[in-house]
């Protein structure tokens, strides 16, 4: 699976942005991406994307929407992107499944970010 | 480390990434052996060896995804390509990851249009495919969506487990 640059994520960054604005028209105006390259995979990605997917269905979060990009590396990965209108977005890195439950139950649900697992993402050396 | 299901993903992705539309998957998961094949209409670079790792037509540092299937499987794969279509096929030991359906499948419908899905087990089959979970509001991507999508998983892991 590719493994995306910054620019890449940037370049994503603007698409989602564009399509977080025409979703705020249906209502949707939250969108969590979790990166499922192979070194996300590799550190669990799979399993925070299902947990958060379980956690936005029993919350019944209907403002939210759930997407993949590529690879986050080198930032620590699985590494899950926040985008909602009240806090901008913030990316987390070294998401478990615990953090997952707690990205839905804090951030989606009563906006509080979860500071300890907020990183900076970085682009890979070349 | 990945499991199987996680190998499919990667295949997916992969299928994805060369631009494929049409990405027909087969996991066949009899006799204590997981068999897959991923078909797809994607266009690709010929490389020598695609399944060496750093062997990649997407750039540095991308593109690990055959070399991650090769080395999990321990060389039991093969990439075939056509004149419209291109097979990758891989197989290794069942790891029991296919049990937990839902999990294996939800990030291949969530994220990819044009992908259906054949499981195998013993002489049970069944399908599923994206343009299915449309037309029922079930592309698992948001709440409700993700609810109808794991009732319909569950009844295909019925019909292919009884």
């Amino acid at each position: 699976m590719a493994k995306l640059s910054l620019s890449d994520l940037h370049a994503i960054r603007d698409r989602e942005e564009k399509n977080l604005r025409k979703r705020n028209i249906h209502g949707r105006d939250v969108h969590v991406v979790v990166a499922m390259g192979t070194s996300g995979i590799n550190a669990g990605a799979k399993l925070v994307l299902n947990t958060i997917a379980d956690e936005v269905e029993k919350a019944g979060l209907e403002n939210v929407i759930i997407t993949q990009t590529g690879s986050a590396a080198p930032n620590p990965e699985p590494v899950v992107e926040v985008f909602s209108p009240k806090t901008g977005l913030v990316v987390y890195g070294g998401v478990d499944a615990e953090t997952a439950r707690r990205i839905v139950s804090e951030h989606l649900q009563n906006g509080k970010i979860l500071e300890e697992k907020r990183i900076e993402l970085t682009e890979k050396e070349q | 480390m990945h499991d199987a299901s996680d190998l499919l993903l990667e295949a997916v992705a992969n299928s994805a990434e060369a631009g494929a539309t049409d990405i027909r998957v087969l996991v066949d998961l009899s006799g204590g052996m997981i068999n897959a094949r991923v078909t797809d209409n994607g266009s690709y670079t010929l490389l020598a060896d695609p399944f060496r790792d750093g062997s990649t037509t997407k750039g540095e540092g991308r593109g690990r995804g055959l070399a991650v299937i090769n080395e999990s499987c321990r060389g039991r794969c093969r990439l075939t390509r056509g004149e419209s279509e291109t097979v990758l096929e891989f197989r290794r030991e069942d790891d029991g990851s296919f049990n937990a359906l839902e999990e294996a499948l939800l990030p291949i419908f969530m994220a990819y249009e044009g992908v259906s899905v054949i499981i195998k087990r013993d002489a049970r089959e069944s399908r599923l495919d994206r343009s299915y979970l449309e037309k029922r509001d079930a592309v698992p991507d948001r709440a409700g969506g993700i609810r109808r999508f794991k009732a319909i998983v569950r009844g295909l892991k019925g019909e292919i487990y009884g």
